[in-house]
């Protein structure tokens, strides 16, 4: 009798510990993202970081990388460069499948990118990212060699970043780029379920995913069973879905709500430093006021950078001085004695060019004002400050809050005198983008170099970076084109971008992308 | 001029009018002498803490850069006063000479005329207005004027209708054989006809006309930052409103009052204006 | 029957230029479509050029026009630029929301718009009167989007007690009573002077000297008579529930078809804005004949007396 009950025990301590386990193994996860307007959710096309946010936790790269920017084997279980450093050589696993059943193979790495150079596409991001890449080679099924142009001293990086996902030829040659946006196929943690326009997209857990990383903490399918992004574009709704408790992760809270939540621990937070351009203004040096270097370094000196940071982030982010951020690899330190808070000298340079003080407190030059028109897409507040700043020595900045088509237009046309932006890059490399005198975007090219800032020298130096041999070239060369870039005054670092997450406190293995802007959901459990 | 003196005994002695009246007069006042009255320059970044709550010093508080909400709301008054009053100007100017000019030349000029006044009215208001920014562009004057246009059919049908009863006055009718020229009838002998039911619907008008433009600026379509238009510094306190409700919670109780008491004028005015025609009705 | 023909046959014309009106004025917009369309991607002249195939853009204006109108009686308005979805498909999703909110709204408004107006019309000049015009007034007079942040500070944020988002009927309430505020106003005001109206008329006199109770009369008799001009308000009022619709979805965060206009104005998604100007103009006057249709059921002489002129 008793070796019964005791079995009867058993069983019933079994099952009940197995439903503990479904359970923790059938977390629903919702989060909280801000941007409603998703396009495509296509590696190769995005240029949005909002759209890899998902992106991420769908795709698997060749190269895996931590939050830290460590590098592990991904797709790849290793890979080697020639001497020459033109050709990479991956072997592949063997043993992934992408999400249509099909098998992930060196064919499918060539499809990939050859796709990727292919104007056909239309890629934003991935194109760049990819460099001077020339072909990939089968060599057999399980082991591709990517060849380019020339020496690509970012490569490693490259393969890492999201944008150079593998995505499955088969479902590209069924779906077309544009349906392939719509609904993704790859090798990652999850697989794209349903996309509501402007409300949510639904993921549910790849159930054959067995090649995570080896820095996650997990291995096989992920314990969050079905993993919802709902799109809450107004971020004080944000915050209250999140304490109501009917979403568990929220990203971009904003700063107050974050020390709130710091201090009363009802919330875990985490702040993610975001590699790559600064939150930071490009000053037209093509039209207008800005097209006198010393205009520009007057406006740099106008601004408090420090302070405006604290008090519209209240310590949860950092002001920032140059061209990348600070936690960017090959970052000089050289930029922070750029430009210091002086609005005597501000004015002192105004003076010299020319511009003398009106009576409205505006300056005038040849009855001309010293007027900027500011078109502003990201952080109206951080714009209405720099404005504060800049009109008391005498600036007078028109800020318009606009949406990305307006900006568009007003790129095309070569109508504004600054314009912000913010670039979540792992590699210096990015500098090409924005400062390369081939980007300045013309009628229907939509470019990157909104300084419109063309100088030969530097697109030399652009060049010869992104080909430099050693660690020590490369560092050398990329601290000229800062060192060049602040002489001009003609990108205005402001503060680096931060994500802001709460979530839940019951959940643990809540982790940065590389790039700490983008969450990877895969290591999400129940603590 | 006996008339005029009952009309304003009938509108002094009513509270609501009275109510209305003063309060807008403070708003008219505070905004033209915003210079004298506003502690601090409404654009003026950090005169104290940010996000401070109201004190003496800051009687509605400030906003997240620094900046007195009161000096902002007393500029901004400005604005968003301004901006109705034009806008509904631009209106009924458009909705007179329009309706004026088909209710008097008649025939098949009316038909058609009315027809696109029905067929404007297809069209929600609102709906219009959010059209005409979408085709013009975003900002403050845009949105006046988008809001104006929206309201150019609803003028002018009220228009048309009292022009065609002062049409078939025998007044009128002499004009004609007297030989008078056809825009000096409009103008000069129908126009002051209908000129109170003019100022009536103008000014039932406003109300609407001041909130549909802070609307349009609470949705980042119409003023644009720093301008302390009121609707837009709602939408920029909105962020802020868990921490400092004062920026969202002082210019809409603004907002309200006026618009109230321009309504409160409003009824008051057609209550005055149907007792003036009883008045002439019994003369006559 | 002559009545209700001739309205129908008003329809068409009124919506024939009402979308011709559409077409132009969205084609007079500044900005090449295909820019949209490609989202400000780099692209090559081929793929330019491809896309503007795509969206029909190389044919002439007035075959545009004409397949243009073709396509939206039949329902086919397009693709969005932005999402490359139908937009009848974007519309069919967010139509739910904003039908739910309009509802909720009308509810709202019609209740305490008629409770206030027979509460106050049926002893005029009284201090419940008063009291009660000056909360018709505030409704008027309040504007929508600082009276919906408000419940939601004080509802959601201060008292805690109604979720702030989330799809339920809870949920629903406080953005109901911000589209309904204004229109509850009008309805009061427009309810009591018309009541009072009514009240004062011979044939009402009459049956009080006969001694009938006073609420048999306002309920049996004067209710009926004095309901004409608000209903006329409803129709009038279901523009008030587009701006509403835009404005409380903005506020509330709500999806739905509001916010849908407003993102797309702001994205300058042509195809979708015109589909959802087309649709919205489509059901405001078919509300508009319904209104028509339906006084002319409360009272059959309205029918005639319109049918002549």
């Amino acid at each position: 009798m008793r070796i019964l009950l005791k079995i009867a025990l058993g069983i019933t301590f079994i099952f009940s510990s197995l439903s503990f386990i479904n359970t923790a193994n059938a977390l629903d996860i919702v989060f909280a993202e801000d941007r409603p307007d998703l396009r495509t959710l296509d590696p190769r096309i995005t240029q949005s970081r909002h759209e890899e946010m998902l992106i991420v936790n769908m795709f698997d790269q060749l190269i895996s990388a931590d939050s830290e920017g460590n590098i592990y084997p991904g797709l790849a279980t290793s890979w080697d460069v020639s001497s020459d450093g033109l050709e990479y050589t991956f072997s592949l696993r063997d043993d992934v499948i992408f999400h249509d059943g099909t098998k992930f193979n060196a064919a499918a790495v060539k499809a990939t990118f050859d796709s990727i150079v292919d104007p056909e596409t239309g890629s934003q991001g991935a194109v760049d990212i990819l460099g001077p890449y020339k072909e990939t080679i089968v060599i057999d099924d399980f082991t591709a060699k990517v060849v380019f142009e020339r020496r690509y001293g970012s490569a490693i990086t490259a393969f890492t970043e999201t944008e150079l996902s593998i995505v499955s030829p088969t479902a590209l040659d069924k779906l077309g780029n544009e349906g392939f946006g719509m609904a993704p196929v790859g090798t990652g943690p999850f697989i794209f379920k349903n996309w509501e326009a402007n409300k949510k997209v639904e993921l549910v857990r790849n159930p054959d995913y067995n090649w995570a990383p080896e820095y996650m903490d997990g291995s096989g399918p992920s314990q969050v069973a079905n993993l919802t992004y709902r799109l809450i574009k107004d971020t004080s709704t944000r915050v209250a879905a999140l304490e109501a408790g009917e979403v568990d992760i929220a990203e971009l809270v904003p700063p107050l709500d974050m020390r709130r939540f710091d201090s009363s621990g009802d919330l875990s937070t985490v702040t993610g430093t975001v590699s790559g351009l600064p939150y930071s203004a490009f000053l037209n040096t093509t039209t207008g006021v800005f097209q006198d270097v010393n205009v520009r370094k007057a406006f740099f000196h106008s601004l408090d950078r420090v302070k405006m940071t604290s008090d519209l982030f209240f310590g949860y982010a950092e002001a920032a001085f140059g061209p990348i951020s600070s936690s960017t690899p090959s970052y000089w330190s050289g930029n922070e004695d750029y430009y210091p808070y002086n609005p005597e000298g501000a004015a002192a340079l105004l003076d010299e060019a020319g511009w003398e003080m009106g009576s409205d407190g505006v300056r005038e030059k040849n009855g001309e004002k010293l007027t900027v028109f500011f078109p502003c897409l990201l952080e109206p507040d951080t714009c209405v400050a720099i404005q504060g700043y800049a009109n008391k020595v005498g600036f007078d900045v028109n800020v318009e809050v606009v949406m990305k088509a307006r900006q568009d237009e007003l790129i095309f046309a070569n109508g504004y005198d600054m314009l912000v932006i913010r670039w979540v890059s792992l590699d210096p490399g990015v500098l090409i983008i924005p400062f390369h005198s081939r980007n300045i975007p013309e009628p229907g090219k939509f470019k990157f170099n909104w300084a419109r800032y063309a100088n030969a020298e530097l697109d030399q130096l652009l060049e010869d970076a992104e080909s430099a041999e050693t660690q020590e070239v490369k560092d050398d060369l990329y601290m000229q084109i800062q060192k060049h870039i602040m002489d001009q005054a003609i990108f205005l670092a402001i503060h680096d971008q931060v994500q802001t997450v709460a979530y839940n406190p019951d959940l643990e293995g809540v982790r940065f992308a590389n790039g700490n802007w983008q969450m990877r959901m895969y290591d999400v459990r129940k603590k | 001029m006996k008339n005029f003196s009952i009309i304003l005994k009938r509108f002094l002695l009513n509270k609501g009018s009275a109510f209305g009246g003063i309060f807008l007069l403070i708003i008219i006042i505070g905004a033209i002498f915003a210079p004298l009255i506003a502690p601090y320059n409404w654009n003026e970044v950090d005169t104290g803490p940010r996000l401070a709550p109201p004190s003496l010093d800051f009687l509605f508080g400030t906003d997240i850069h620094g900046r007195d909400v009161f000096s902002r709301i007393v500029y901004g008054a400005r604005y968003s006063l301004s901006v109705g009053v034009i806008s509904v100007l631009f209106g009924i100017v458009a909705g007179s000479i329009f309706g004026i000019t088909i209710a008097y030349i008649g025939g098949r000029v009316d038909i058609i005329g009315s027809r696109i006044i029905d067929v404007m009215f297809g069209f929600p208001s609102f709906l219009l207005s959010l059209l005409v920014v979408a085709i013009i562009g975003v900002g403050l004057w845009n949105v006046v004027f988008a809001v104006g246009l929206a309201s150019i059919p609803h003028f002018a049908r009220i228009i048309r209708s009292a022009a065609l009863q002062v049409k078939e006055q025998p007044y009128i009718e002499a004009c004609v054989n007297m030989g008078f020229g056809k825009i000096r009838i409009m103008f000069n002998h129908i126009l002051p006809n209908i000129f109170p039911i003019i100022i009536v619907i103008a000014t039932m008008d406003l109300g609407g006309a001041i909130i549909s433009i802070a609307s349009l600026s609470f949705l980042g379509l119409g003023a644009q930052p720093p301008e302390p238009e009121w609707g837009a510094m709602l939408s920029s306190g909105r962020e802020y409103m868990r921490y400092a409700p004062w920026t969202m919670i002082y210019p809409g109780l603004f907002l309200f009052l006026t618009v109230m008491s321009v309504n409160l004028l409003g009824d008051r005015l057609s209550i005055a204006l149907d007792a003036r025609q009883s008045v002439d009705k019994g003369k006559v | 029957m002559n009545f209700f023909i001739k309205k129908l046959l008003i329809v068409i014309p009124t919506l024939y230029i009402a979308w011709t009106v559409v077409f132009v004025t969205l084609n007079i917009i500044p900005g090449d479509p295909v820019n949209l369309m490609l989202g400000g991607r780099p692209a090559s002249d081929e793929v330019r050029e491809n896309v503007r195939k795509n969206l029909g853009l190389d044919k002439p204006v007035f075959e545009r026009y004409t397949s243009f109108l073709i396509n939206a009686t039949k329902g086919d308005l397009g693709k969005s630029y932005l999402t490359r979805q139908p937009v009848t498909t974007m519309i069919k999703e967010n139509m739910m929301p904003t039908i739910e909110l309009s509802i909720g709204g009308l509810i709202f408004g019609v209740f305490f718009g008629v409770f206030f107006g027979i509460f106050a019309g049926t002893k005029p000049n009284s201090m419940r009167d008063t009291f009660s015009m000056i909360i018709a007034l505030c409704g008027i007079s309040l504007p929508s989007f600082w009276i919906g942040m408000m419940l939601i500070y004080i509802f959601g944020t201060t008292l805690g007690w109604v979720p702030i988002v989330g799809d339920g009927f809870v949920s629903l309430i406080l953005p109901s009573i911000t589209v309904g505020l204004f229109f509850a106003g009008g309805m009061a005001r427009l309810t009591r002077s018309s009541l009072v109206d009514v009240l004062n008329q011979d044939y009402i006199r009459t049956a009080r000297s006969k001694g009938i109770s006073k609420y048999r009369i306002v309920l049996r008799h004067s209710l009926r008579n004095a309901m004409i001009p608000p209903v006329t308000l409803l129709g009038i009022q279901f523009g008030l529930l587009i701006t509403g619709a835009v404005i409380t979805e903005e506020v509330f965060a709500r999806p739905g078809l509001g916010q849908l206009l407003l993102q797309a104005i702001l994205a300058k998604d042509i195809p979708l804005v015109q589909a959802l100007v087309v649709y919205m103009t489509a059901v405001y006057i078919f509300l508009n004949l319904i209104v028509d249709f339906t006084y002319g059921i409360i009272d059959p002489r309205i029918r005639l007396e319109r049918s002549r002129g």
